[in-house]
């Protein structure tokens, strides 16, 4: 059994789709390189296998073999596996922490409990908004409300740039009055320290 | 002693047909750690606490999660996450310490059940608990359990699928429990497939505690981490699977996620192999490596399989690898009954029935005398009539994890093979 990277000419035949004696021509052709040992033991890298899959592209391109050297020696192995990767989807390790990437799903700061504005505001009667305050859009942000089948319906609705506010409908008018006047406050509350 | 073992349904393909062939890939992970001690754990319990959990579900589930709190060692971290449709963080992430632990059982008894489900809230609520705790050379993952639908939050499966996968790519598995007749299998199955978790089917509160401590057992006895397939082919070989696992592509390499393996866990997996022409004599094939976070499966080598072009006459005439017939076969059948139980539950009687015919019928085409794969012929006809009636929601529950299970190389119980 091989270990990784190291193949027989029996597996770069396989691999490759070619045959052990043409291998064997690239080689003597200096198309690649050498293996390390001699014999029917004789051990392949994965350098090897890279080049020998572009060569076998190349050739499909109808490339003479004078051209296909030429192209080989200027190209390290690195390069050739990175000529190879180019349709394939090389799989860099993800950018952000899992933690930055719940945060951004939630769109949660350091509280891990739910927040509860209402619960956590203790403002003065004077800094609320008259009863002229501008209504809210009532927009739905993101995907449609959840809704029960045969109850009531839910709505979303934005209050800042990671915070929203579920609101269960019908409301009646006092409730209604109330949950705007709510809104403007958390909207308000929200935009601060903003530019 | 790891061991890798593969083999193919046949060895000899078309010259100037497209041939198509089955590989049957074995694999065993090696006996437990000599090490003195295990890699630590961190891990966030997520329950459902809506209405519907209420009375015996919600109290047995409360302590399975205690019974499977006290196993864990102070190197270990743990937290618990309740939801309706608010999402309360019971315990916050903590190690196991003995006091943490007396705390988490008193914090346990005051939850009773309530209101609606926000599933994808709980589930995400505690998948921050394990992140933010996260152990780099341990594994971490959130337990979810739940009796219902998602009906709150995000309810869209493949968005919640995606966000699993995204977890699963930043070191934060999930596992999915459902309990009783109402969860959304197909649901809790994606989030679990694409989390790098397990999905257990729980018929009865009862069994709640069962399925937890094996889950959680499982996880203190993991040999090897984010294990992965590995295969290469050749450019003009295009290779997929049966088995339901997360396929990456790079180049010329094919990797298959399977999971994290526990001592001398035994795991199948079978390939899809598709080929172009070629020469008669020609030898062509693949190689397979098994890949995991700590290297343990390293030593063990790739295996190289390959076939041979041939004319219609030595390709028609040549034996066939039986073992590997019936895992294909047996792989089909648990696929026609997941989607025969899915056209049941919509009301598509014959649908349902159709399939199952289709399959098996095939699976006559290529059974000859072998036994066993004539009875699973006569198995599935057998199921086609019961799938041709409407049938009851447990019953449904039933066939969509023991086929769920054995695709995944699970027991019928739901535990790891070995």
């Amino acid at each position: 059994m091989p270990t990784e990277g190291a193949y027989t000419i029996t597996d770069l035949a396989r691999l490759t789709g070619l045959n052990v004696r043409t291998i064997r021509y690239y080689v003597v052709q200096g198309l690649i390189g050498a293996s390390g040992e001699s014999g029917r033991g004789a051990h392949y890298d994965q350098g090897h296998l890279d080049r020998l899959r572009l060569i076998v592209r190349l050739r499909a391109q109808h490339l003479p073999l004078a051209e296909i050297r030429a192209r080989l020696e200027q190209l390290g192995d690195a390069e050739v596996a990175q000529v190879l990767d180019e349709e394939g989807t090389p799989a860099n390790p993800p950018a952000s922490s899992a933690l930055d990437y719940i945060r951004g799903v939630l769109g949660s700061t350091t509280q891990p409990r739910s927040p509860m504005l209402m619960r956590s505001m203790a403002l003065p009667l004077a800094s609320l908004p008259g009863p002229q305050a501008a209504a809210p859009a009532t927009t739905a942000t993101g995907p449609e409300p959840s809704a029960e089948s045969g109850r009531s319906q839910w709505e979303r609705l934005s209050l800042g740039a990671n915070v929203e506010l579920h609101i269960r409908r019908p409301l009646s008018r006092v409730e209604q009055k109330r949950v705007e006047r709510f809104i403007t406050i958390a909207r308000q509350i929200l935009k601060e320290d903003q530019p | 002693m790891t061991s890798l073992r593969v083999r193919s349904d046949r060895r000899y393909i078309r010259s100037a047909h497209r041939s198509e062939r089955f590989v049957l890939v074995d694999l065993e992970a090696p006996p437990a750690t000599t090490k003195l001690q295990r890699d630590p754990v961190n891990l966030c319990f997520v329950l459902d606490r809506s209405g519907s959990m209420s009375g015996q579900k919600i109290e047995l589930a409360k302590r399975a999660i205690e019974a499977a709190i006290e196993q864990l060692l102070p190197m270990d971290r743990f937290a618990v996450v309740v939801y309706d449709e608010m999402i309360d963080v019971v315990v916050e992430g903590t190690a196991a310490s003995r006091e943490a632990k007396t705390n988490a059982v008193d914090r346990l008894r005051t939850i009773e059940a309530r209101g609606s489900t926000d599933l994808a809230g709980g589930w995400l609520r505690g998948a921050e608990q394990v992140a933010t705790g996260i152990v780099d050379a341990g594994l971490n993952r959130v337990l979810l359990l739940t009796d219902g639908l998602a009906n709150r939050g995000i309810t869209d499966p493949a968005e919640l699928t995606r966000h699993a996968a995204e977890l699963r790519a930043r070191g934060v598995s999930t596992t999915t429990f459902g309990v009783g007749e109402d969860f959304e299998e197909t649901l809790l199955q994606s989030m679990a497939d694409a989390g790098g978790g397990h999905f257990y089917f729980i018929a009865s509160a009862p069994q709640i505690q069962d399925h937890i401590a094996t889950e959680v057992g499982e996880l203190l006895e993991v040999v090897a981490k984010g294990v992965a397939l590995e295969v290469t082919v050749p450019e003009t070989l295009d290779v997929g699977t049966l088995s339901p696992y997360a396929i990456e592509r790079r180049g010329s390499r094919t990797r298959l996620l399977v999971g994290d393996l526990v001592a001398e866990q035994r795991l199948q997996v079978v390939l899809r192999v598709k080929f172009g022409y070629g020469p008669v004599g020609q030898e062509i094939g693949l190689l397979v490596a098994v890949d995991d976070v700590d290297g343990v499966f390293k030593a063990g080598g790739a295996v190289g399989i390959g076939w041979q072009y041939a004319d219609d006459l030595t390709n028609d005439s040549q034996p066939r690898d039986r073992v590997v017939d019936r895992a294909v076969a047996r792989l089909f059948a648990a696929r026609a009954r997941q989607d025969a139980v899915r056209l049941n539950r919509a009301g598509e009687y014959n649908q349902a029935a159709a399939i199952l015919h289709g399959v098996s019928k095939r699976i006559a085409e290529y059974a000859g005398d072998d036994p066993e794969l004539r009875a699973l012929a006569a198995d599935l006809r057998t199921e086609e009539k019961q799938f041709s009636a409407p049938m009851a929601a447990m019953q449904l529950k039933e066939h969509h994890a023991q086929s769920a299970y054995y695709m995944r190389s699970r027991m019928p119980s739901g535990k790891a093979n070995r």
